[in-house]
């Protein structure tokens, strides 16, 4: 789609969805939201990207080996961290109980664990979108 | 109010439920399930759930109006 307009408002737009879904992911714990509303923004700001500017340069952003791989990192790193209880003797993902220290309630940095598996979450939800969107248009 | 708000909101989920199984066309459907997923997510909002609204809003309105647009072809439609 070479539209002049369609591609200038998406340039100054895109930064800007990006920044919301981020700032949601990373603010899981403490306000609405979470890995799989931010991750959601974040898949549907990169689909947009793809629409706009055409398949051969958002390969070259993230090629479909990168998305299905980051896919398959995610869960791969949910998993990993609820090891982490595991070996402080513990049961699988425990978080206070196994002696991660948790700070002040309310700061962004308070939640052990939650926050770096919601990183996860949110990188695999954007990219499962991705991908699912290039196996879609890759059928044609 | 907050009831009387809610129970307009709820029958026009019913109203567009049902236009989009009937009209004919795919791009005005389309268009009525944008708006069908808009309501439902001020409809989360109001029953106290913002979690559910921001997911509703990306996940209905952004990914599922493209995804049908894009598996229906509906560029090649409009022109």
């Amino acid at each position: 789609m070479p539209d002049l307009i369609l591609r200038e408002v998406t340039a100054l737009l895109l930064p800007l969805i990006q920044m919301y879904g981020i700032y949601v992911i990373l603010h899981g714990h403490i306000s609405p939201g979470g890995g799989f509303a931010g991750g959601m923004i974040l898949g549907v700001s990169m689909v947009l990207y793809l629409l706009v500017f055409g398949l051969d340069s958002c390969l070259r952003k993230v090629p479909h080996r990168m998305s299905s791989f980051l896919e398959s990192a995610g869960t791969l790193w949910y998993g990993a961290i609820g090891l982490v209880g595991v070996m402080r003797g513990t049961s699988f993902l425990m978080n206070k109980g196994a002696g991660i220290p948790l700070g002040t309630p309310g700061r962004l940095f308070s939640s052990g664990l939650i926050i770096i598996i919601t990183i996860g979450v949110g990188i695999k939800v954007a990219s499962t979108m991705l991908s699912l969107f290039y196996t879609l248009i890759e059928e044609d | 109010m907050d009831n009387l708000f809610l129970f307009m909101f709820l029958t026009f989920l019913l109203v567009a439920s049902i236009s989009v199984c009937l009209i004919r066309k795919v791009l005005h459907a389309v268009i009525v399930f944008g708006i069908y997923s808009l309501v439902m997510s001020i409809v989360w909002l109001q029953l106290g759930s913002p979690d559910l609204a921001i997911t509703e809003a990306a996940a209905g309105i952004g990914m599922s109006i493209i995804m049908v647009a894009v598996v229906t072809k509906l560029g090649r439609e409009c022109q």
